[in-house]
């Protein structure tokens, strides 16, 4: 009888997983459990976070945007769902291929690669002009960019 | 004439000893500071002094037995910039967002200084030749993520930081970007981190004691640092590990004792480092190997009483003469080392690498026999994980305390003859 | 009156038995060894360690294994040696006769449980290292009653004492390790959350992994199943959880109880 039961639901829950939605969008973070999946670093400074959103249904999170493109590096593309980085000072989500990105050495990030992203080119561009520092990235440059080796 | 010089002369010192300290009250800290000479002491008498203090020449400050500085909890309290030779001595600091800022300074020592309710304790910018020794940092309520670190090191080198005592901050120490760091008989509880290295060269860390941290040492592209004799125990939280070295070369862990962590050490993209003489002991996990393939040794630790000894996602290292409590080969030419390897590699300790909620199983009823399993299967493995010389006698030895509880003594006795004779009386026709 | 009657008969008769009074010597002994070897070499540590593993594994190896088989077969030999027809010649209703069977069982194993702890608590105090932590002792109830009720099931279920054996040792091994098995080999496949909602569905699905999961409630290591069960074992460390567990381990004796009732009385009208 139980084992009946468990068969259905066995395959009640593979078959959500096949049919679930493909519309990804990021999870909160839980500063009690959540640790970045390439570093380990327990997320503390949210405002640099990043997740990305397999396609499978779970989550990855990174505290810090080079994390996060590295394990994007040795993912396969259909793997990847969507991935997204906390704008600074906004303190949203946004989708890190349509973000810009701002790099100098002095820009403090949790593991310094001191790479900051923003929602708008705009707001990047206001960043640079206000700080009197710092140099416009897109995410294609981000693949080419020399991680943590500034110092 | 001889009375009145007599009630005069206590008069006066009557007034030296409660009138001076009030009109030494109606000058604020900084303005006796300002008017200190360079070069020389200031001694402060007990009492609580309030409102922010810069220190910009050289000069040392110490207090009495009740010296207080206290702060709004908001802003930075004393700081120490754009100078040499100054010394902090026997002071408390209570209620501010950061205790003591020390700027581009060289020679600075901070000895027995108390800070209370800080957001963070201390921060060394861009300075050299610091000693900081014997402060008790305590830090604010709740949870680690909002709090800041009990001291950080930035762009500094020649540190020697001993004797502390820190609880209750994010990371105990943050050390980023310094050179010639020595960290010693510090004790860090509570907090997030206890030691956490970035961008460091040339540090040691020694006889340390980690306890009940997320992490007792997080080290992080770094090279040359020597771990050794720390005592890292209970980091057994969710995400809890003894150690986690991180993109490091050249970093020597000997003759830690890890216990009851959930990881005892955790590596990733390691490289040209050793880890010997360690005691590992009841840890859920003793080592962790990820990415790390350049040049490792594992060689004459103690494995005892841990659920996993050894798993990794197939990085290759160098493990020899290490000791296994659950080494089951035998020694016929009597050398101390066991005639056949031990292989450390378990099915299930590689899936708990790859997937969290395989957490869940650890040491259940179906693992254990999963790995009753793998013993012989693996015994053929040659590559993955083996230790071709284990050793068959620990180089420690465990200590047991014999003390004899005669409640339970008592107890269990009685409980047993209750039991059989239950059994007798019943079973009897 | 009949009902205390016939309990206390079953006890006597439980106890006489050469069987139960082999599995009483052997898991004492068993319990005693492991608990002895490990406190000498290691010291005393809260946590989840090898010892605490091993004591835990232990009790969810032996305690079902023997209840389901002396269970079940106690109940097989009543239907097939016409003993139950006998008994239903007296006022006695099936409910009695269900319930009588299932607190003689309970008693009994409660009575080595009593040796088995007794044992251990005198000899690990003279050992110099004690810790015998109640949660263990109150896990090992758990286990008694929940199993006894399954093992009642088995034994109405089966057609003889062979088959209830059969039977028992397949109920067994699926809730100490094949359904563990699938789930794994089954979290190969699947991502990383549906594995996590799988193993909370197994975990209420199955009375062993029941207790296992309650030892890490009740004795406070939550943080050993990881990171990913954590909201899950915040919500059973909660007051609400508590009740939950409760509850759900008095369906996990009452269910089967009433099955097994449901089950002779189906059968009892054929006979």
């Amino acid at each position: 009888m139980k084992k009946r039961g468990l068969v259905v639901l066995f395959s009640a829950v593979l078959l959500l997983q096949a049919c679930s939605n493909k519309d990804f969008k990021p999870r909160g973070i839980v500063s009690e459990t959540d640790v970045c999946k390439v570093c380990n670093m327990s997320i503390v400074h949210e405002e640099y976070a990043g997740q990305i959103a397999l396609s499978n249904g779970d989550y990855e999170m990174f505290d810090d945007l080079g994390c996060l493109i590295e394990y994007m590096k040795n993912l396969n593309k259909g793997d990847v769902g969507k991935a997204f980085i906390k704008d600074e000072g906004e303190n949203n989500w946004v989708d890190v291929k349509t973000a810009s990105y701002v790099y100098d050495k002095d820009i403090w990030t949790p593991m310094s690669y001191g790479v900051i992203a923003f929602e708008s080119k705009d707001s990047a561009q206001q960043y640079i002009d206000k700080e009197g520092k710092g140099k416009l990235l897109s995410y294609s440059d981000l693949d080419s960019f020399k991680w943590g080796v500034h110092h | 004439m001889k009375h009145l010089c007599t009630i005069l002369y206590y008069f006066v010192l009557l007034w030296l000893i409660f009138a001076m300290p009030a009109k030494a009250d109606q000058l604020t800290l900084q303005e006796q500071i300002d008017g200190t000479p360079a070069g020389s002491v200031l001694v402060l008498e007990d009492g609580v002094y309030t409102g922010q203090i810069t220190i910009t020449k050289p000069i040392t400050l110490r207090g009495s037995k009740h010296t207080m500085l206290e702060g709004n909890g908001k802003e930075s309290l004393l700081r120490i910039e754009n100078v040499q030779n100054v010394t902090l001595e026997n002071i408390h600091i209570t209620d501010a967002h950061v205790g003591i800022v020390v700027k581009n300074t060289s020679q600075v020592n901070l000895l027995n200084v108390q800070l209370q309710n800080v957001w963070s304790g201390v921060q060394i910018y861009n300075s050299k030749h610091v000693v900081v020794n014997n402060l008790k940092i305590k830090g604010i309520n709740g949870h680690y993520s909002k709090k800041g670190n009990g001291l950080d090191v930035f762009n500094s080198n020649d540190l020697t930081i001993s004797n502390n005592k820190v609880q209750d901050v994010q990371d105990g120490f943050y050390i980023e970007k310094a050179q010639a760091i020595k960290l010693t008989d510090n004790d860090i509880k509570n907090s997030r981190y206890g030691i956490h290295f970035m961008y460091t060269e040339d540090a040691l860390a020694e006889q340390n004691d980690f306890n009940q941290n997320v992490t007792g040492i997080m080290l992080m592209m770094t090279e040359d640092a020597q771990l050794q004799n720390n005592h890292v125990t209970e980091q057994n939280g969710l995400n809890g590990s003894g150690m986690v070295l991180f993109e490091a070369k050249n970093i020597d862990v000997l003759y830690n004792h890890f216990q009851n962590n959930r990881t005892a050490l955790s590596t990733q993209k390691l490289a040209t480092s050793t880890v010997e003489y360690n005691t590992f002991q009841m840890n859920q996990t003793a080592i962790e190997l990820l990415r790390s393939n350049k040049e490792n040794t594992v060689y004459a630790n103690d494995f005892v009483g841990n659920i996993v000894n050894l798993r990794s996602d197939g990085t290759s290292i160098s493990i020899s003469q290490n000791y296994y409590d659950d080494y089951d080969g035998i020694d016929f030419d009597d050398n101390g080392i066991g005639d056949s390897p031990y292989v450390a590699l378990q099915s299930f300790g590689q899936w708990m690498v790859r997937k969290p909620s395989y957490q869940y199983f650890i040491e259940s009823p179906s693992v254990v026999l999963l790995n009753k399993m793998d013993r012989q299967t693996n015994a053929i493995e040659t590559e993955q994980l083996v230790d071709k010389e284990p050793m068959m006698y620990s180089a420690q030895k465990a200590t047991t305390e014999w003390n004899i509880q005669l409640w339970q003594v008592v107890t269990g006795l009685t409980g047993l003859v209750l039991g059989l004779w239950l059994w007798r009386k019943e079973a009897s026709v | 009156m009949i009902n205390g009657l016939f309990i206390r008969l079953e006890w006597k008769q439980m106890l006489r038995s050469r069987w139960m009074q082999l599995v009483a010597v052997l898991f004492v002994f068993v319990f005693a060894a492991i608990s002895i070897i490990q406190q000498i070499a290691l010291p005393d540590m809260n946590g989840f360690t090898r010892q605490t593993a091993s004591f835990l594994n232990l009790l969810l190896f032996l305690l079902p294994l023997f209840i389901l088989t002396i269970g079940s077969m106690g109940i097989a030999n009543d239907l097939e040696s016409g003993w139950f027809s006998l008994l239903k010649t007296y006022p006695i209703t099936i409910k009695n006769y269900i319930l009588g069977k299932y607190v003689a069982l309970v008693l009994s194993f409660m009575l080595i449980l009593l040796l088995a702890f007794s044992i251990v608590l005198g000899m690990s105090s003279l050992a110099g290292q004690v810790h015998l932590p109640l949660v263990f002792v109150g896990l090992s109830s758990v286990t008694i009653l929940i199993f006894s009720a399954l093992a009642i099931v088995c034994g109405v279920v089966a057609k003889s004492r062979l088959h209830a054996l059969a039977l028992s040792l397949l109920a067994w091994a699926f809730a100490l390790l094949l359904l563990s098995y699938a789930l794994m080999a089954v979290g190969t496949i699947v991502a990383g959350h549906t594995l996590q909602k799988l193993t909370i569905v197994m975990i209420h699905l199955n009375p062993a992994e029941w207790v296992r999961f309650g030892y890490f409630i009740f004795s406070g290591q939550h943080s050993v199943l990881g990171p990913s069960f954590y909201e899950f074992t915040e919500f059973y460390s909660s007051l609400a959880g508590l009740v939950v567990y409760v509850l759900v381990t008095i369906c996990w004796i009452v269910l089967p109880l009433l099955f097994a009732g449901f089950l002779l009385r189906r059968k009892g009208g054929q006979v």
